[in-house]
């Protein structure tokens, strides 16, 4: 058995690669996420990504029985990392995925689902979606509307004073992973790190919290908890 | 027929030719990527020579052809250290015997090409360096076909490699880090197609040294 997924972030500087990794480690601390950047000449770090760093990142991800997803920062990174992928042994490789999608956003998701116990093409998949997170929050610069009715739904204030930015909305997601249903804020699915920043969510602000699936009552009243206990801060 | 002693000669040939010719290489490189392809080949392939001269002789063409290519990965760490490496540990696969007729130089060269499609995932006509592989592969595969010895197959190689190239400047960059200029890209020849040509002109001229020590 798998024990879980763990990243491999490749970039062409070593900080901007670590950088990356400090950021998703951030939402989610427990995830294995090792940083390889830039390329030695001469025991001088210059631009470039490096082929024997990233097999040897990747292997050791392996050897502790994690499956690993490797993201690239330009399409040359991509280049080294499918390189790594045809110098594994097949049934290693086999546990690789090479993920497409923006560096930084997708590391962030990438980690944040791996908390949440996902398989490697889960989050493979959300690497590639992260790609479409960056438009706008749904009514940015414009009043927020009223939440709608629903049944079985609950209302809550967001108990924080900063808003439902990325840290708070990376527990959440954390926190619904746990639950056998589908919770929803405002009809945002509460996984998505993402879809919960384009809410917009100030401080405050009233939130809609609906939830289907075996375990919908416990996970609503979790996340009602959460949210207007300020999610970790006030 | 191609022995190990041609390989090891393609090898030493075009570290002296990318060396000579990578101030040229990087400054195409400079215009529409980030300006270091002629330093980064010319240091990995004088690697490659440092290595095979370590190594005890190898007894194939494709001990060389391998060696190369991992050399090629842990000493050049941009795009075009995977992407050679590809192409020389596909072709290493290949080549494992002493010597290559015409038809085995033909199997050599269509490895190379397939690594680099692999690898890259770019079409012909992206200006990449595939525009120099293609039009190699094909034009050695017709020389073979036409009855052509070795020599002459990388003759015809070297040459349309060399006109792939060329006509790269025609082209608007979509794939690589070109690709954000676009069009901008255009007058400008593609680096990698470039120092393709350059390895296969090594290859041809290593073939003719041979060729002429034994006449």
């Amino acid at each position: 058995m798998s024990a879980g997924v763990g990243l491999v972030l490749v970039a062409h500087a070593g900080e901007l690669a670590r950088g990356a990794a400090t950021v998703a480690r951030q939402m989610a601390p427990e995830v294995e996420i090792a940083a390889v950047g830039g390329f030695l000449v001469d025991q001088v770090e210059t631009l470039g990504t490096d082929v024997g760093g990233v097999l040897a990142a990747v292997e050791s991800q392996l050897d502790a029985g994690r499956d690993v997803v490797v993201l690239g920062d330009l399409g040359s990174a991509l280049l080294t990392a499918g390189l790594v992928l045809e110098l594994l042994e097949p049934e290693r490789a086999a546990r690789v995925r090479v993920a497409e999608g923006p560096f930084v956003e997708g590391a962030v998701a990438a980690a944040v689902k791996a908390a949440g116990g996902a398989s490697l093409e889960e989050v493979t998949a959300t690497v590639t979606g992260a790609a479409s997170q960056w438009s706008l929050p749904a009514g940015a610069g414009v009043e927020p509307s009223e939440p709608p009715e629903q049944d079985g739904a609950a209302r809550v204030v967001l108990g924080n004073t900063t808003g439902l930015h990325a840290r708070p909305a990376a527990l959440l997601a954390r926190l619904v992973a746990r639950f056998d249903a589908k919770v929803t804020v405002n009809d945002a699915p509460a996984e998505s790190v993402f879809e919960l920043m384009k809410l917009g969510a100030l401080g405050g602000a009233e939130l809609l919290v609906s939830a289907v699936g075996p375990q919908a009552e416990e996970a609503r009243e979790a996340v009602v908890e959460a949210i207007s206990s300020g999610l970790g801060e006030h | 027929m191609l022995s190990v002693a041609w390989a090891l000669e393609w090898m030493r040939r075009s570290a002296a030719l990318v060396a000579e010719r990578r101030g040229e290489l990087s400054e195409l490189d400079r215009r529409i990527g980030d300006g270091d392809h002629g330093e980064n080949l010319a240091r990995g392939l004088e690697a490659v020579v440092t290595r095979l001269e370590e190594q005890p002789r190898p007894q194939l063409v494709g001990e060389v052809l391998r060696t190369a290519a991992t050399t090629l990965m842990s000493t050049v760490g941009g795009a075009s250290g995977p992407l050679y490496g590809t192409a020389f540990l596909r072709a290493s696969r290949v080549c494992a015997r002493p010597e290559l007729d015409a038809q085995g130089v033909v199997v050599l060269l269509e490895a190379c090409l397939e690594g680099v499609r692999d690898r890259g995932g770019a079409l012909a006509g992206d200006k990449t360096m595939l525009d120099a592989w293609v039009p190699a592969a094909e034009a050695a595969a017709r020389a073979a076909e036409s009855g052509a010895d070795p020599v002459e197959v990388l003759e015809a190689a070297a040459l349309a490699a060399r006109e792939g190239s060329s006509a790269t400047a025609a082209l608007a960059a979509v794939r690589g880090r070109a690709s954000f200029l676009g069009e901008l890209s255009i007058g400008v020849a593609d680096p990698g197609a470039a120092s393709t040509a350059l390895v296969l002109e090594a290859a041809h001229e290593a073939a003719l040294a041979g060729a002429r020590s034994v006449a």
